[in-house]
């Protein structure tokens, strides 16, 4: 799961999750930025068999917590 | 132009919906104190899991969302369930970005009206199989409408049906994107 909200994601022990700090209406970035929505599927995606249960990727720290 | 679904909704729900989105944009600490308030009601200690059993170049990939993202020909999803809708929409694959409008109550979709992938990215998923870098989109995809206050039906009827889809048509990721 992509989550802005990592604190409810944690709540409701979603299995994996990447914290994005984009603003809610817009997880993927901004509207017609390509290149942005591209690099955050993959951020998502180059992480999937790191994370560990109920643990969230924190995007701008680059840090697992 | 705006890709945006109208549907008639109560006074009563408009005022919900401004004061949510009002509380989203004004005060977005105090929203993420609600929503965890929230997940902790709704939350399971028991977290699911299931290994990842394929390289990521290797695997197909579906897209869910919550954002109400809808086909235009699809019935929008009912705003004025005062429960929430929990039902959800099939979107094909290869559906465009001009095939997509937005169904929603609760956040504040300006943008998305202007761009459906910045909440469900299916084009990017796209380039992405074009690139190698995931093995195949998946042929369907799934949208639900936020805001559900009770979430009961959700967890026991709509969720598993989708979880059974994804299953069928040999899913080996799906990303979910939250509104």
């Amino acid at each position: 799961m992509l989550t802005l909200l990592p604190e409810a994601t944690r709540q409701l022990g979603v299995p994996r999750a990447v914290y994005s700090s984009q603003k809610i209406g817009s997880p993927v970035g901004r509207p017609h930025q390509r290149e942005e929505h591209i690099d955050t599927l993959k951020t998502c995606l180059k992480v999937v068999d790191k994370l560990e249960k109920g643990m969230i990727y924190h995007t701008s720290s680059q840090t697992y917590g | 132009m705006k890709h945006r679904s109208s549907v008639p909704v109560s006074k009563g729900l408009r005022f919900t919906s401004r004061m949510v989105r009002g509380l989203q944009r004004t005060f977005p600490r105090l929203y993420a104190k609600v929503a965890k308030h929230e997940g902790r009601k709704w939350g399971d200690s028991s977290i699911p899991w299931t290994p990842v059993k394929k390289p990521v170049t290797e695997s197909r990939v579906a897209l869910i969302t919550t954002g109400g993202i809808i086909l235009k020909t699809q019935e929008p999803f009912n705003l004025n369930d005062p429960k929430g809708d929990s039902s959800y929409r099939e979107i094909p694959g290869d559906a465009s970005g001009e095939d997509l409008v937005v169904s929603h109550l609760f956040y504040d979709h300006t943008e998305v009206e202007v761009d459906t992938e910045i909440m469900f990215p299916l084009q990017a998923l796209h380039t992405l199989q074009a690139k190698g870098e995931i093995g195949e989109v998946a042929r369907r995809h799934f949208s639900f409408n936020g805001g559900i206050s009770d979430p009961t039906l959700l967890i026991e009827r709509h969720a598993p049906d989708v979880a059974q889809q994804l299953v069928a048509d040999q899913v080996d990721l799906a990303l979910l994107t939250p509104a």
